[in-house]
């Protein structure tokens, strides 16, 4: 009983650990919090059943383990649906692949929960309470580390790059984005337009700048943090991500309500690298 | 689906030199100087939610992205 307790106890705090809010205000609602604390809840009881189940040889209580199996893909399939249906009010959508990695992680977050709730009920119940509590903070401590994901600034060195105009070209840096024909326009990209050149690390990250998805999550969470200029009568100032063909350096372009430099660094920095933007580095050839 | 590429979508052809545009499947404004191409131009990309690109030829094209 007692494993089982501390079991679940461990779990959900650690869903409840992992559910914090940050800059990019998701989930948002009070009620979003309550879905994922009740299934984390779920998962970490189910998971701390399990050994007890186990070392009471009641076996079917596996059955148990794939039926909940089933609700973590679905909790997968109602973040993908929620997010993807507000996608078509954004004016700067996070993009089909960032919305695969968010619901990704939801569901993952879910089995992680789950293994910590079997590891502090399987301990507790062959070394008592202490060591099994203290497996709970072993194991959290584990968990957080391996959702840990790689950032943007970890694959790509983030460089402010100035806005300027080759008589009718806008370059970030030296970063052909587009043209611009209007002068009116030219100058509200002067006055409000900000630039970022990324540049890849290694050679083996060049694909994930290269990926579409990424670039509109590098747009997406920089927009969503500090503002939009832009509206539905001004697509020119719209953020743009291109690629100079010879440096492979690429130019993010974009008109933030709040320019300050230092935010927009700490921003770029911390967007996540998409997991299916990834690509081998080709190593074992 | 999300639109992560663009698509673009030519709804005008502007320019003060007729010699430079022939009539095709883009409407064509023929207006006086610049400084109206300028300004036509302008209306329009803010009519159509569009932005104009300068081709260099004396023609701005409006273009829906």
């Amino acid at each position: 009983m007692i494993a089982i307790a501390l079991g679940t106890l461990s779990g959900t705090a650690g869903r409840l650990l992992f559910l914090r809010v940050d800059y990019r205000a998701y989930p948002s609602y009070p009620h979003a919090y309550t879905a994922h604390l009740a299934f984390g809840f779920l998962a970490s009881l189910v998971g701390a059943v399990a050994p007890v189940a186990l070392a009471a040889e009641q076996y079917d209580a596996v059955t148990f383990l794939l039926l909940v199996a089933t609700q973590f893909r679905e909790i997968r399939e109602m973040e993908r649906n929620k997010l993807s249906n507000l996608e078509t009010i954004e004016l700067v959508p996070r993009g089909a692949n960032y919305i695969e990695g968010i619901a990704e992680v939801f569901e993952l977050r879910n089995y992680l929960i789950m293994l910590v709730g079997a590891g502090v009920a399987g301990v507790t119940l062959l070394w008592e309470t202490v060591p099994g509590a203290v497996s709970g903070v072993a194991l959290l401590l584990l968990a957080s580390w391996i959702r840990s994901d790689l950032r943007l600034s970890n694959i790509a060195d983030i460089q402010p790059a100035p806005i300027n105009f080759k008589g009718v070209e806008l370059f970030v840096g030296d970063v052909h984005i587009m043209n611009i024909a209007l002068r009116e326009s030219r100058e509200k990209i002067e006055k409000y337009g900000v630039g970022l050149t990324l540049t890849a690390r290694d050679d083996e990250f060049l694909g994930v700048l290269d990926n579409m998805g990424q670039r509109q999550a590098v747009v997406h969470d920089l927009i969503h943090v500090l503002g939009n200029r832009e509206d539905v009568d001004s697509p020119e100032l719209k953020p743009q991500v291109r690629k100079d063909l010879s440096t492979q350096k690429v130019g993010v372009y974009f008109c933030p309500v709040d320019p300050d430099m230092d935010r927009v660094l700490v921003i770029a920095s911390n967007v996540p690298v998409i997991s299916n933007a990834r690509r081998g580095s080709g190593e074992g050839l | 689906m999300s639109k992560v590429k663009l698509e673009k979508n030519a709804v005008f052809l502007v320019t003060a030199d007729p010699t430079k545009v022939v009539g095709g499947g883009v409407p064509v404004i023929i207006v006086h100087n610049e400084e109206e191409m300028e300004s036509v131009a302008g209306r329009l990309s803010r009519i159509m939610d569009a932005v104009a690109h300068d081709l260099g030829t004396g023609v701005y094209l409006v273009v829906q992205h």
